[in-house]
């Protein structure tokens, strides 16, 4: 959704045809604020949570800038009531979203009661949260039992903006060391280990959100891997009419940069050898 | 340190294969992400217009089947979301 502009115009000649009631000084009049909304629509928000050193900002760079670190954050101020964690803009190579970064759950009670009323505070007006688990950990129950409480005290509407977000799967059982690093792959153990982890979230979490099969995606942010599928949900998650705002300034770092290019070659080889072959055949 | 595997291991070429699949899985995803981003702009118009529309003093007419046929055109893509409009526009 690079091209705002292409679209703007498309939309406005379906319309246009449809209304042929509709003077053309009423039409320049109208595509001129259709624009000017367009530009001055408010940049997404984002709400990140998940507990120190899961990767939320290894996740934010992979999906809105490459890949690549954001040297620094520009912080907010505060409109509301202070919230517990940061609020910062953060500006990728294709825009800005703010970032409503908030801890995790699972320290201990208190904490999470503190936290638990952060995210009431905060998700309802959020476009979109990013819950970031580091995978395999079991500890899902504070969160379960926060969905309960959002879905009882927000709505279910708050619950089901969350994207349950399995991060290092690189490292999932047998560990590090299976991963297949040419291909930037997981093995076919730790694919099935992934397959069971997945599982369980939907499992644990099912019962909670209306969309789970969507709204949990494992992957890896430092691997780059699965991250097309998560930026997917991520947007399948915003409102109807905000989602394009994530897909403006989405840039994914791309998974292929770090598979060995003689794999590539060999894929490519085969794809041009499949098709000359059906050629032949036909 | 992960594992390494080279050209001519038993495993090149089911790895291949592996990753071959998850490529293409990747470029559908992306693909469903750029037509749902399509419609959800158009639904952002579609508001837009109507208030535009109000303010400036004129109704739209359509603009409800403009956003169902974006909405269906996010399984089938932009282009066959737009002929499908054409051919109910067209029919009797």
């Amino acid at each position: 959704m690079n091209d705002s502009r292409s679209y703007l115009t498309k939309a406005i000649g379906w319309l246009r045809s449809n209304n042929p009631h509709v003077t053309e000084e009423q039409w320049a009049k109208t595509e001129e604020m259709l624009a000017k909304k367009a530009e001055e629509a408010s940049p997404p928000t984002i709400a990140l949570i998940g507990l120190t050193g899961v990767g939320k900002s290894s996740t934010i760079n992979a999906l809105f800038n490459s890949g690549v670190n954001v040297s620094h954050h520009r912080p907010c101020t505060q409109t509301a009531q202070a919230i517990e964690g940061d609020l910062y803009e953060y500006t990728g190579r294709r825009g800005t979203i703010v970032v409503y970064d908030m801890p995790g759950l699972g320290e201990n009670l208190a904490a999470d009661e503190r936290h638990y009323a952060t995210y009431c505070q905060t998700l309802p007006n959020v476009d979109v949260a990013i819950w970031v688990i580091e995978a395999p950990s079991r500890t899902i129950s504070p969160i379960e039992v926060a969905l309960r409480r959002l879905r009882r005290h927000c709505g279910p509407e708050v619950v089901d903006k969350i994207v349950f977000a399995a991060n290092k799967i690189d490292r999932i059982h047998p560990g590090e060391s299976a991963w297949i690093k040419q291909a930037n792959m997981p093995s076919l153990e730790q694919k099935e280990t992934t397959e069971l982890y997945s599982n369980f979230l939907f499992e644990s979490l099912g019962s909670e959100v209306s969309r789970p099969k969507d709204s949990i995606v494992c992957y890896s942010a430092t691997r780059r891997y699965n991250l097309e599928v998560l930026m997917e949900q991520v947007g399948a998650h915003a409102p109807d009419d905000r989602a394009w705002l994530l897909g403006k300034v989405a840039d994914v770092a791309d998974f292929k940069e770090l598979v060995d290019p003689r794999l590539l070659a060999w894929i490519q080889q085969k794809q041009h050898g499949d098709i000359r072959g059906a050629n032949r055949d036909a | 340190m992960p594992r390494d595997i080279a050209p001519g291991d038993a495993e090149w070429d089911e790895v291949a294969s592996r990753l071959a699949n998850f490529m293409e899985s990747m470029t559908a995803s992306d693909k469903r992400r750029i037509a749902a981003d399509e419609i959800s702009f158009r639904r952002f118009c579609a508001h837009a217009m109507q208030h535009i529309a109000n303010f400036l003093g004129f109704t739209l007419k359509n603009i409800d089947e403009f956003v169902r046929d974006m909405g269906w055109a996010l399984k089938s893509g932009w282009q066959q979301g737009i002929e499908r409009a054409q051919v109910k526009r067209l029919r009797p």
